[in-house]
C-alpha cells in the first residue's frame, strides 16, 4: 500500500529539505548531524574518522539518497504500529533526537560537540534500520545505551539536550523500550520524543523547551487536517495532543524513574497509539470519499452510507454488463436455451432504463419481489418506469407468437431474436412478473419444454433468478 | 474523548459508523465470510477502497467490452439498443 499518509508526508517534506540542507551545512564538524527524511534519519552526515561505524553510516548515506523516495514511505506504515513503543524512547540525547528531528530543523546547531564520535555510533545504526522496521530501532536503543556508558556526550545534533546523567538514565529507560527512533510521523514522534526526553529531571527543561518546539510543528498539522476532515469521533486527537504535551512536561520533571513517570508514559503511548489508529482510518476514511463520486458529505456516518450504496450499484452494474457481455454473443439462433433467461434478465434491466449504477430488475425479481404477481408488478412498476413491458402483454395476448416479431419494443427484441415467438411470451412474462406467463405459456410457448431455459422461467423466474440470486443475497 | 465537536445538530456516534462499517463489511467478499467483528474498521476501509476500485475498472473493462460488441453488431439490431444502454 502506497497510500502515504499526507500528514507525514507533508510535515516530511516540509521537513526534509530543511534538514538536508542544513544537515550538509553544518555536518561537516564534529557535530554529527543526522538527516531526517520522512521521519526517519536517512543520512548520517558525519566524520569518518570519528565513527565506530562509518561504514554503516556512509552506507547508509548513499543508499538513502536513492531509498528515501521509496522507503520514508515503508518507513511510515511500517512505523505507525510502533510507535508507541517509540514513543516512550526517551529523546533526551541528541543522537536520539537527531534522528527525530534531523538536526537544524528545529534547533539551531549545537554548540560543536566534541562527542561526536562516540555517539557516531549511534547514528550509522540507528539509519541503517529506517528500512526494516523493529529490528533497526531496537538496535538503536542498543546504541543509545552504548555511547551513554562510554562517554555521555549527547550525540551533537541540534539538539542540544543534554548531556550525561540525564542521559544515563534515559538510555536506560530507552533501552526498556524497543523502539523506533526514527519517527515514522514526524509530528507525533517528536512528541513523544519530547515527552519522554523531558522525563529526566536535568533535561526536564531543555528536553521540555526542545520538546515543545518540535511538537509545536506538528500538532497544527495533524490537528488542522484533523479539523477539516470534520470527523467528529477522531476529534479528540488535536485536544489530546496539547494536553500530552502539557502532560508530559509536568510529569516527566518531577520524575525520574518513578511509578508516575511509568504511568504516565504508558498512558501516552496509549494516546498517541490510538491517536495514530484513529489517523489512519481517518486517511482511509479520506481515500474512500475521493472515490465515492459525488460525495460532498463531510460527515463519517453519511460518507459511509453513500459509500455502501455506490458499492452496491457498482456490483449492480457489474453484474449487469457482465450479463449483457454473456448474452450478446449468444443472441443468434441457436443458442436459444441459454439466451431466454438472460435475455429476460437484460431485458429488465434495460427496461429500467439502466443507467450505470442502478438496481437492475432481476435484482428485484429473485426475492424481492411478493409472491403475488400483481404485487410484483406494481412493485416494479413503482421503482422503475416499465412502460415497454406494458406492451408485450398486450401483444402476446395476441393471437400467435409470430406477432411478437413485429414488436416494437426494443426491448423485446433480443428476446425475439432467438425464436421470437419463444422469446416474446417469455419475456413479457418476466416483464410482467408471473401474471402474463402464466397465461401465455400453455398456448404462446409452443417450445418451451425442449429449451432449458423455459421451464424454469415458466414456473419462476428460474435461471435469471439464480443468476442474480447471488446479488441478492448480498444486497438483501 | 476530550473534545467533542459535534457538526451541527448531530452527533454521530460510534455505535453509529461501527454500523456502518459492518454493513460496507457485509458488501465486501473477502471479508463477508469471516466473522464480522473480526475486521477492524481500518482494515474494512481499506478493502472497501480497493474492492470500489476493482469494481470500477471491472466496470470500465465490460464497458469496452461491449462499445467492442456493438461495433460486430448492426446498429439497428435490439442487441444493439441493449448494448448501448448498459454502456453508460
Amino acid at each position: 500500500m502506497n497510500h502515504i499518509v499526507p500528514n507525514f508526508e507533508t510535515e516530511e517534506d516540509y521537513t526534509t529539505p530543511e534538514l538536508r540542507n542544513k544537515s550538509t551545512m553544518g555536518g561537516n564538524d564534529d557535530i554529527m548531524e543526522l538527516l531526517w527524511h520522512n521521519g526517519q534519519v536517512v543520512m548520517h552526515n558525519q566524520n569518518p574518522r570519528s565513527n565506530k561505524k562509518p561504514a554503516a553510516g556512509v552506507s547508509l548515506q548513499t543508499a538513502a539518497t536513492g531509498d528515501e523516495d521509496t522507503r520514508p514511505s515503508h518507513n511510515v506504515f511500517m512505523h505507525e504500529d510502533e510507535m508507541a513503543s517509540w514513543l516512550q524512547y526517551p529523546v533526551e540525547d541528541n543522537p536520539l533526537e537527531n534522528y527525530l528531528y534531523g538536526n537544524d530543523l528545529i534547533y539551531p546547531p549545537p554548540p560543536p560537540i566534541t562527542t561526536v564520535s562516540p555517539n557516531s555510533l549511534l547514528p550509522p545504526p540507528v539509519m541503517i534500520p529506517p528500512r526494516p522496521p523493529v529490528p533497526p530501532y531496537q538496535r538503536v536503543e542498543v546504541e543509545f545505551a552504548r555511547p551513554r556508558s562510554p562517554e555521555l556526550g549527547p550525540s551533537s545534533s541540534s539538539r542540544t539536550l543534554q548531556s550525561a546523567k540525564p542521559q544515563e538514565s534515559r538510555a536506560s529507560r530507552v533501552s526498556d523500550k524497543p523502539a523506533p527512533v526514527s519517527g515514522v510521523g514526524a509530528g507525533r514522534e517528536t512528541e513523544t520524543c519530547d515527552m519522554s526526553v523531558t522525563s529526566s529531571p536535568g533535561s526536564g527543561g531543555s528536553g521540555a523547551s526542545a520538546g515543545m518546539e518540535p511538537a509545536s510543528e506538528m500538532p497544527p498539522p495533524p490537528t488542522d487536517d484533523r479539523k477539516r476532515k470534520g470527523v467528529d469521533t477522531d476529534d479528540n486527537e488535536c485536544h489530546s495532543e496539547d494536553v500530552e504535551f502539557e502532560y508530559a512536561d509536568g510529569k516527566k520533571q518531577s520524575h525520574v524513574g518513578s511509578t508516575s513517570t511509568k504511568r504516565s508514559r504508558a498512558a501516552e503511548v496509549h494516546n498517541l497509539s490510538e491517536r495514530r489508529r484513529r489517523d489512519r482510518i481517518n486517511e482511509k476514511m479520506k481515500a474512500l470519499q475521493d472515490l465515492i463520486p459525488r460525495c460532498n458529505k463531510s460527515d463519517k456516518a453519511s460518507m459511509l452510507d453513500e459509500a455502501i450504496e455506490y458499492l452496491k450499484s457498482l456490483q449492480m452494474q457489474v453484474q449487469m454488463m457482465s450479463m449483457g457481455c454473456n448474452m450478446v454473443p449468444m443472441m443468434f439462433p441457436g443458442v436459444q436455451q441459454y439466451m431466454p433467461p438472460m435475455a429476460m434478465g437484460m431485458g429488465m434491466g434495460m427496461g429500467m432504463g439502466m443507467n450505470g449504477a442502478m438496481v437492475p430488475y432481476p435484482a428485484m425479481l429473485p426475492g424481492s419481489l411478493p409472491p403475488n404477481p400483481a404485487a410484483a408488478a406494481a412493485h416494479l412498476g413503482q421503482r422503475f418506469p416499465v412502460p415497454g413491458f406494458n406492451m408485450p402483454p398486450v401483444n402476446i395476448a395476441g393471437p400467435a407468437p409470430s406477432q411478437g416479431a413485429s414488436m416494437p419494443d426494443p426491448m423485446m427484441n433480443p428476446l425475439t431474436l432467438n425464436s421470437q415467438s419463444l422469446n416474446q411470451p417469455r419475456a413479457l412474462s418476466f416483464a410482467d412478473p408471473f401474471q402474463h406467463y402464466i397465461g401465455l405459456h400453455p398456448t404462446q410457448l409452443p417450445l418451451p419444454q425442449s429449451q432449458g431455459g423455459v421451464p424454469p422461467v415458466g414456473t419462476k423466474p428460474g435461471s435469471c433468478k439464480d443468476a442474480t440470486n447471488t446479488n441478492h443475497h448480498r444486497t438483501g | 474523548m476530550s473534545s467533542r465537536r459535534s457538526r451541527g445538530a448531530t452527533r454521530i456516534t460510534d455505535d453509529q459508523i461501527v454500523e456502518l462499517v459492518s454493513k460496507l463489511q457485509q458488501l465486501l467478499p473477502e471479508l463477508r465470510n469471516r466473522r464480522s467483528n473480526k475486521a477492524s474498521a481500518s482494515k474494512v476501509l481499506q478493502e472497501t477502497c480497493n474492492y470500489v476500485r476493482n469494481l470500477r475498472k471491472e466496470v470500465d473493462d465490460l464497458s469496452d467490452r461491449l462499445s467492442r460488441l456493438l461495433s460486430t453488431i448492426d446498429d439497428d439490431s435490439p442487441q444493439a439498443s441493449i448494448i448501448r444502454s448498459l454502456i453508460d
